[in-house]
C-alpha cells in the first residue's frame, strides 16, 4: 500500500495475538515505507483486553520502549469490575493516546487529554450490498461531537470509515478524522462464536463468556467479501477507497 | 413488571391488551422524510421495512388516542443508529408532535438525538441501539436525564442483576420474546432492509472458508465447522426468555419486552398470553420448559436454562 502523502499512519495491532505484535508492527512498518505508530488493545472484546493487560504487566509488554496509542473496547459490566481499578495502572496511562469506544468510557476518562473517540462510537450504516447508499448516506459525525462538545467534552480525533462519502450535507465533524484500512467494521456483538468451539451444546454462544482466544488461530472468510475475526464482521476496502481526504490519517490493519 | 409490546397493525390492539399487554411502542414513516432524505437514510431502525412495521406518520395521534381509552401507554421509536444534523432538526420537530399529542415517551438509539431532545418534554428511553452494556454507560445516559433503559439483549443474566439495583431512579426493561440476535444491536451497521435481509443470514446462508494459523488436526476442524453449524443454522432462531421472567423481576426490571414490528401479529399474540400467564403466576417461570429451549439455543439468558 503506497501512502506516502498521509499525514498520520497508525499500525492496527488491536485484537491480534500477543506474541505477534511486536514482529507483525515492525514487518508493516517496513513495508509502508512511512513513519508509523502503533495501536493495540481491543475493539470488540474485553476478555482479549483484560488478558493483554495482565499479559503487559507480568513484563511482558508487545511494544517495549515504543509509544502506543491503546483501544479500549466495550466491557461488560462484570469485566467492568476487573478493568475499573486498573484503569489507572501503566499500560494505560503509559499511552499516548487513549481510543475509546463507549460513552462510559469517555465519561470514565474525561479529564484524560488526547482522548480520541473509536469506530464502534460512529454508526453510520455501511452495506456495500446496497451500492447506492454508499453516496446516499450523509457522513453524521458532525453531530455527535458536536453534542459531545457542548456537554463539555474535548475530543482529539475521530476514527469513521465514511469520511467524504459525502460529508456537504452535515459538514466537517470539526476533528481530524482517522480512517481504517482496508478492514472495515461491519457488525459486532458481545456473543463469540469461536468461544464457544469445544463446549457442549448447553454452553455455547454465552454472552461475553470466557474463552481460550480460540480467536486467535481460527476465523472465517466468506467470499473474500466478508471476514469474521472474533465477535466482528469486516469488509475489505480495495485499495482505491483509500484516495483524497480518506488517505489523510490512516489506522492500516495488517492482513489477516 | 409490564409487558411491553410492538404495534404496527391498530386491529391487534384490542387483542394484545386483551393477551395482557401493559404497554405498546410504534415506529412512524413519513413520505416527506424519505423525499427529503431519501430510501437509505432511517426514522427508526426498522424504517426500511416500511408499513409492515411502521404507521404512517399522520395515523399516530388517533393511535395515542385509541391506546389511552384503554388504559395503556404508547412509546414512539425513533431509533435509528445515527443522525445528521439535518436530521436532527426533523427529529425536533417529531418530538414536538409527539408532546403535543400526549404521546407517553420516545425511545432513542443514538447520542446525538439523546442530547437533542433531553428538554423535549417528554420521558425518553435509551433504545438497545444505545448499547447500555455497563454502569458506566448508563450513568453516562443517566447524567442526561433519561427514563428507561432497553438493554442489549446480548447481555447476561448475572451481569443485569449486578447493574439494575445500582440505578434506583431508573426504569430497565429487558428482552424476553421473539428475534435473538447474533450482534449487537448497537454496532451491527448493515441494513436490515427486505431486499437483501440482514447481513449475518446470509453470510450464515453462504459459503465460508475456514482459517486457521498453522496445521489443525482433522477433529478440530470439524469441531469448528459443527459449532458454525449450531451458530448459523440453530442459534437464536428463535429467542425466549420466559424460564428468566422471575430472575428478572429479582433483579429490578420494570418492563419486559416483546419484538416484532414485522411479524405476525397472532404469534405476538400468543406471546404476550405466554408471558402474562408467568407473570401472574410468580416462581413458576423456572419450570417452563418447551420445545423452542433446544438445549438453550433459543435462550434470550442461557445461564437460567442451565440451573
Amino acid at each position: 500500500m503506497g501512502c506516502t502523502d498521509c499525514e498520520d499512519m497508525i499500525v492496527n495491532c488491536a485484537d491480534r495475538r500477543f506474541d505477534s505484535i511486536s514482529d507483525l508492527f515492525r514487518e508493516t512498518a517496513g513495508r509502508l515505507s512511512v513513519p508509523c505508530r502503533i495501536q493495540i488493545g481491543s475493539y470488540t472484546c474485553g476478555n482479549y483486553f483484560l488478558e493483554l493487560l495482565n499479559w503487559m504487566e507480568r513484563g511482558s509488554s508487545p511494544v517495549r520502549g515504543t509509544d502506543y496509542d491503546i483501544v479500549l473496547p466495550v466491557f461488560s459490566e462484570s469485566q467492568l469490575d476487573e478493568f475499573l481499578p486498573r484503569a489507572e495502572t501503566s499500560p494505560v496511562q503509559a499511552a499516548r493516546t487513549i481510543i475509546v469506544n463507549d460513552l462510559g468510557m469517555l465519561r470514565l476518562f474525561r479529564d484524560r487529554p488526547g482522548v480520541r473517540l473509536g469506530r464502534l462510537l460512529f454508526r453510520d450504516y455501511r452495506d456495500h450490498r446496497y451500492p447506492a447508499s454508499e453516496d446516499a448516506c450523509r457522513l453524521k459525525a458532525g453531530a455527535l461531537v458536536s453534542s459531545l462538545r457542548e456537554l463539555g467534552y474535548q475530543i482529539a480525533a475521530i476514527e469513521n470509515e465514511l469520511i467524504s462519502a459525502n460529508s456537504e450535507a452535515d459538514g466537517e465533524p470539526g476533528v481530524p478524522v482517522y480512517v481504517h484500512f482496508p478492514y472495515r467494521q461491519v457488525s459486532y456483538g458481545h456473543i463469540c462464536e469461536f468461544a464457544s468451539i469445544g463446549r457442549t451444546v448447553e454452553e455455547k454462544f454465552m454472552p461475553d463468556a470466557p474463552c481460550t482466544f480460540q480467536c486467535f488461530r481460527t476465523r472465517f472468510r466468506h467470499r473474500e467479501e466478508y471476514l469474521k475475526v472474533g465477535r466482528s464482521i469486516f469488509d475489505m476496502a480495495p485499495e482505491q477507497w483509500l484516495s483524497g481526504e480518506r488517505r489523510k490519517r490512516v489506522i492500516y490493519t495488517p492482513r489477516w | 413488571m409490564k409487558i411491553m409490546v410492538p404495534l404496527s397493525d391498530m386491529d391487534m390492539l384490542d387483542e394484545f391488551c386483551r393477551a395482557g399487554a401493559d404497554e405498546f411502542y410504534a415506529g412512524f414513516f413519513d413520505p416527506a422524510w424519505d423525499a427529503r432524505f431519501g430510501p437509505f437514510e432511517e426514522i427508526n431502525r426498522m424504517s426500511s421495512f416500511g408499513s409492515q412495521a411502521n404507521m404512517p406518520l399522520g395515523a399516530i395521534e388517533q393511535v395515542v388516542r385509541q391506546v389511552h381509552q384503554r388504559g395503556k401507554k404508547l412509546y414512539i421509536t425513533l431509533n435509528s443508529a445515527a443522525y445528521s444534523t439535518q436530521q436532527l432538526e426533523w427529529m425536533g420537530r417529531y418530538a414536538a408532535l409527539l408532546r403535543s399529542i400526549s404521546a407517553d415517551g420516545i425511545i432513542v438509539g443514538s447520542l446525538e438525538l439523546l442530547y437533542r431532545l433531553r428538554n423535549c418534554g417528554l420521558p425518553l428511553t435509551v433504545s438497545t441501539m444505545g448499547g447500555a452494556y455497563n454502569r458506566s454507560i448508563v450513568s453516562f445516559y443517566r447524567d442526561l436525564g433519561i427514563r428507561r433503559v432497553i438493554l442489549p439483549r446480548d447481555m447476561t443474566l448475572q451481569d443485569i442483576e449486578k447493574l439494575v439495583p445500582q440505578f434506583p431512579e431508573l426504569e430497565f426493561e429487558a428482552f424476553l420474546m421473539r428475534n435473538g440476535c447474533k450482534y449487537s444491536d448497537a454496532n451491527c451497521l448493515a441494513y436490515h432492509a427486505r431486499r437483501y435481509g440482514s447481513l449475518c443470514a446470509a453470510l450464515d446462508s453462504g459459503p465460508y472458508l475456514l482459517e486457521t494459523d498453522g496445521p489443525t488436526a482433522p477433529e478440530t476442524c470439524r469441531e469448528i465447522h459443527a459449532n458454525h453449524t449450531l451458530f448459523s443454522r440453530a442459534f437464536h432462531k428463535q429467542a425466549c426468555g420466559l424460564c428468566a421472567i422471575d430472575a428478572l423481576a429479582g433483579a429490578g426490571i420494570s418492563s419486559l419486552k416483546i419484538v416484532g414490528r414485522a411479524d405476525h401479529a397472532a404469534n405476538v399474540a400468543e406471546d404476550i398470553r405466554q408471558v402474562r400467564a408467568l407473570l401472574d403466576h410468580p416462581g413458576q417461570s423456572k419450570n417452563c420448559v418447551g420445545e423452542l429451549c433446544l438445549y438453550g439455543l433459543n435462550c434470550y439468558y442461557p445461564s437460567e436454562s442451565l440451573k
